[in-house]
């Protein structure tokens, strides 16, 4: 329940904070984009911006490490989860935010192969390059 | 090398991500303790406008291995204050010796063993940093050789001093410890304890208190707490192996 409240102040904080906080996340070391691997029939690469999500939040507990692991993010994500209210589908509900019955369309999560050519790329090496273990800039 | 973790308070901005990547490290359970416990390793608190992290301080010359009477606890050379579950006899002498009231006990379970931050010891022997320094998007946690991370304080210090209050919380503090921090409010204010000596503490503890004749010890007690130590052991490691198998 505390997660549920949590999110959901995440989510109304980062409507909020969408615009203005992008530009606080540019300084921030955070993983390449994550290309998630295409299941059959899917229509498109999902693409996940670190980027574009941050700013939804204040805490990266929001989502790690109870939705999704941060050191070995191998997992794929499958709309049977998302249904269950887990992963992607945490948020992603048609009710906190877009969900699968978006009028916009698949299209909105399933970028595919034209937005993945400029993303680290797909399958396994792009999970593994989206991770947080990053090499220390310092 | 002698490996540190400096934590900078004033790049630090309570993201908490520190906190997820050592839960999944070390296999804890998601939910966040608000204070350290045997499952929450470090947390992050926020006082007079400033974020703060909890964790081991992995001292020079640890209370927590000079008090435990099995050696359980032992400093790395690589900078990391290990526990030996195996070893633990249960007595809690560390959680006691502590000064930083650190290793917390499973008060929870039928055979428990003290639970601390390890500074991912398994990780730097193989050459990564610990699980939080590699996941701080701010640089507010990184990992590094103690020497090279006291030079890098020193450099934050001089280059901005007006940020920052004068001092490498650390640098002497109990003889010195692995973890550094540095701070633009005073660390009493951060709820970080002042008034410890530049000495280390361990002196005054078990190694002396052994000297003491175990007269004290007679008979029965003696034998009762013979068998309740072995018999501890014995059903710690059983959980240990059990868990080792659970998890393949
Ligand atoms: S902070 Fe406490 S537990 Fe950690 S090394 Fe020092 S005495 Fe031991
Ligand atoms: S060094 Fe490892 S065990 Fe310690 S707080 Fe960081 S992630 Fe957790
Ligand atoms: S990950 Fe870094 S910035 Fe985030 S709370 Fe931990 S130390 Fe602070």
């Amino acid at each position: 329940m505390r997660q549920g409240w949590r999110t959901g102040a995440a989510w109304l904080a980062g409507a909020i904070l969408a615009l203005g906080g992008q530009a606080a996340a540019q300084q921030l070391r955070l993983p390449p984009d994550l290309a998630y691997a295409k299941a059959e029939g899917s229509p498109g690469n999902v693409i996940f911006s670190h980027q574009f999500h941050v700013p939804v939040s204040e805490k990266c507990t929001a989502c790690h490490v109870t939705l999704f692991r941060m050191l070995t993010p191998t997992r794929t994500v499958t709309h049977v989860e998302m249904e269950a209210g887990r992963s992607c589908g945490a948020c992603h509900n048609d009710r906190m935010a877009f969900g699968p019955t978006d009028a916009a369309g698949c299209g909105r999560c399933h970028v595919g192969e034209g937005r993945s050519s400029r993303e680290p790329g797909t399958g396994a090496n792009a999970r593994v390059a989206a991770s947080h273990e990053t090499p220390a800039p310092h | 090398m002698k490996g540190a973790i400096l934590f900078d308070s004033t790049k630090c901005i309570g993201c908490e991500a520190c906190v997820a990547a050592c839960k999944e490290k070390h296999d804890l359970p998601a939910a966040i303790d608000p204070k350290l416990t045997a499952y929450t390793w470090t947390v992050v608190e926020q006082r007079n406008k400033a974020f703060v992290r909890r964790l081991c301080m992995h001292c020079e010359s640890p209370t927590c291995v000079s008090v435990c009477p099995v050696e359980a606890f032992r400093k790395e050379p690589s900078g990391p204050v290990v526990y030996d579950a195996s070893r633990c006899i249960g007595c809690r002498y560390c959680i006691m010796a502590c000064p930083f009231d650190v290793p917390k006990y499973q008060w929870d379970r039928t055979t428990p063993i003290v639970q601390k931050c390890n500074m991912c010891a398994d990780r730097i022997a193989v050459g990564k940093e610990p699980a939080c320094a590699a996941v701080c998007p701010t640089g507010a946690t990184i990992f590094g050789d103690r020497d090279q991370l006291i030079g890098e304080a020193r450099v934050r210090l001089k280059a901005a001093p007006t940020t920052y209050v004068p001092h490498i919380y650390g640098l002497e503090e109990v003889g010195g410890t692995s973890v550094l921090m540095l701070s633009s409010v005073p660390f009493p204010s951060l709820g970080i304890r002042p008034d410890l000596p530049v000495t280390p503490l361990p002196t005054l503890t078990w190694k002396a208190l052994s000297k003491v004749p175990d007269v004290v010890v007679v008979g029965g007690a003696l034998l009762y707490g013979i068998w309740w130590i072995t018999n501890r052991r014995i059903r710690v490691q059983e959980a240990l192996a059990q868990e080792a198998a659970k998890k393949g």
